[in-house]
């Protein structure tokens, strides 16, 4: 009886063991977060995942990332005064790598003055205008992605972790019902090519969940960064859909829905993507 | 399905006659209106029970359809781009020789093999003026419909993504998928 007690535990152990050995850490690129119960992705994944083994590479290689550039001006950028209050970022907020940390796995939040959401980059921004008197920078501009690449970075590996509360809920409900509402001549909604299909080829594209942490990200095929904002107008544009401005509301509530969908995501600022 | 195929043909219906009756407008006035929104009115059909679906019996134009211009629209990305989502094993070997004109064929969706043994031309037909009357939670589009659809861009307003003649060629072609 004895013996069988103890062989029976070294088994447990051993099956224990091996089963730990054969999960990689969920990290979204080779195992999922798992959700439980009320969530509509019972695993998320990175868009990582669903990149070619080169554009992974690319991401990857802390030398070749083609975003680097921007980076590097964000980085510059940060410790550059501006304005005619003339003051730098660091002045007030220090070393980004200590007080920018896990900033953009919560973003957007609810920001009281505007009674509404506040991206990052209007976050940025607002520092901009109302601390430095300077102007504020457009969405599209080097500047601005640059700086909001450095800014995310500083979140690199911590997972997305947006927290539904009483002051953002409804918003979150209206970036959800975007989500799911058919729009465009297509007449399609955001959750049939990233909920229902993910993982399938539409044409040559493999679809991913749709997820935001790697943003801003170097699109090959813009050439450069761009926000999740842009991805936005972009997806909406596929279905032949009129997009909205970036930073309006409607994709501002779209954005904290998104990233609430990746709650558990590592950050990987800037990510590479086809 | 029966109530949903009331609400459809009511919709199409009010849809047709908001385009053509539009109360309170000058004669000229509203002239210069259509020709702006340029909605050419749809060509009006009626849907019936099919035996797995309903369809839509007659033909949309009354013009026979041509097979190979079918094809062209079936695999154009601008047009119904079918293959973005369907496999047509037939059209494989073209595929194989003129990779960028088929591109890839997509796999969402069931190949399109033997859609002529599964369905009834009419019921094809109805497919491809609107799935949605058959899988109401599909990504299928619906090609020759513009009624109650949501913030549709500027250029596509009223308009359908393809003509009733494109609808007559594909189903040409998908006939032929025994
Ligand atoms: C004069 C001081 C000042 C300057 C200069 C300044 N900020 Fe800020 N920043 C603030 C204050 C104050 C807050 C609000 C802190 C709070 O309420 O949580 C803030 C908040 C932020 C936040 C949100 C942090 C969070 O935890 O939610 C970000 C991101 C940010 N600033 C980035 C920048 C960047 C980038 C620059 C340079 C372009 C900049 N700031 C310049 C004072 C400044
Ligand atoms: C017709 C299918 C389709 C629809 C509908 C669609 N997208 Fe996309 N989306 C794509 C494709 C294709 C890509 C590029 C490949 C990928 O990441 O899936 C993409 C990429 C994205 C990405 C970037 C993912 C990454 O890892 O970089 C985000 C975010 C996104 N979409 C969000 C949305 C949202 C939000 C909506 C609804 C407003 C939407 N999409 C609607 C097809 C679609
Ligand atoms: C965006 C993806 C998409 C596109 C584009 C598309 N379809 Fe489909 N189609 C589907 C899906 C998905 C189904 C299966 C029904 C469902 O579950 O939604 C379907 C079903 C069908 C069926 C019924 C198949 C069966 O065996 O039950 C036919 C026929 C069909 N499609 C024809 C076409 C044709 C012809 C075109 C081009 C003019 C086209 N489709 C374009 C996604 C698509």
């Amino acid at each position: 009886m004895g013996r069988f007690i103890k062989m029976a535990l070294a088994g447990l152990v051993a099956s224990v063991l091996m089963s730990g050995a054969a999960m990689a850490a969920p990290d979204g690129k080779s195992a999922p977060i798992v959700n439980k119960g009320d969530h509509p992705l019972p695993e998320v994944w990175s868009g990582y995942k669903y990149s070619k083994v080169d554009t992974q590479a690319t991401q990857d290689d802390e030398f070749e990332n083609p975003a680097n550039l921007w980076t590097e001006q964000g980085e510059a950028l940060w410790s550059k005064k501006d304005g005619s209050e003339k003051k730098a970022c660091q002045e007030c907020h220090n070393d980004a790598k200590a007080s920018m940390k896990g900033v953009a796995t919560r973003y957007p939040v609810y920001y009281k003055p505007w009674k509404k959401l506040i991206n990052l980059e209007q976050r940025i921004n607002l520092c901009r205008t109302k601390f430095m008197k300077a102007k504020a920078y457009k969405w599209k501009s080097n500047e601005l992605l640059g700086l909001t690449i450095y800014v995310a970075k500083q979140s690199n590996g911590m997972p997305q972790a947006i927290e539904v509360n009483a002051q953002n809920k409804p918003f979150w409900e209206k970036g959800k019902e975007h989500y799911y509402k058919r729009r465009g001549q297509l007449d399609m909604a955001c959750a049939h090519c990233h909920e229902k299909y993910f993982g399938q080829k539409l044409r040559a594209n493999t679809l991913t969940q749709g997820q935001n942490n790697g943003f801003p990200t170097y699109r090959l095929k813009w050439g450069k960064p761009g926000s999740i904002q842009r991805r936005f107008k972009g997806c909406n544009k596929q279905v032949r859909a009129k997009p909205y401005k970036m930073g309006s509301d409607e994709y501002v509530n779209l954005e904290l829905y998104v990233r609430w969908r990746g709650n558990g995501l590592p950050n990987e600022t800037p990510s590479v993507r086809p | 399905m029966r109530l949903s195929r009331i609400a459809f043909l009511f919709c199409s219906i009010v849809g047709l006659t908001g385009l053509l009756i539009q109360p309170g407008m000058a004669a000229g006035h509203k002239k210069k209106m259509m020709k702006k929104m340029a909605p050419a009115a749809l060509v009006s059909y009626k849907i019936s029970d099919g035996p797995a679906i309903t369809a839509i019996n007659k033909s949309l134009t009354g013009k026979a359809g041509d097979k190979a211009a079918g094809e062209k629209t079936m695999v154009n990305k601008k047009k119904g781009n079918c293959i973005a989502c369907h496999v047509i094993t037939k059209l494989k070997a073209k595929a194989a020789k003129n990779p960028k004109k088929y591109s890839q064929m997509g796999l969402i969706a069931p190949p399109l093999d033997g859609a002529a043994s599964r369905y009834t031309e009419g019921e094809l037909r109805m497919l491809l003026v609107n799935a949605k009357v058959a899988f109401p939670d599909t990504i299928m589009p619906g090609f020759y419909r513009a009624d109650n659809l949501t913030r549709v861009m500027g250029k596509f307003k009223g308009k359908t993504v393809i003509s009733a003649q494109d609808v007559e060629n594909i189903l040409a072609f998908l006939v032929t998928l025994k």
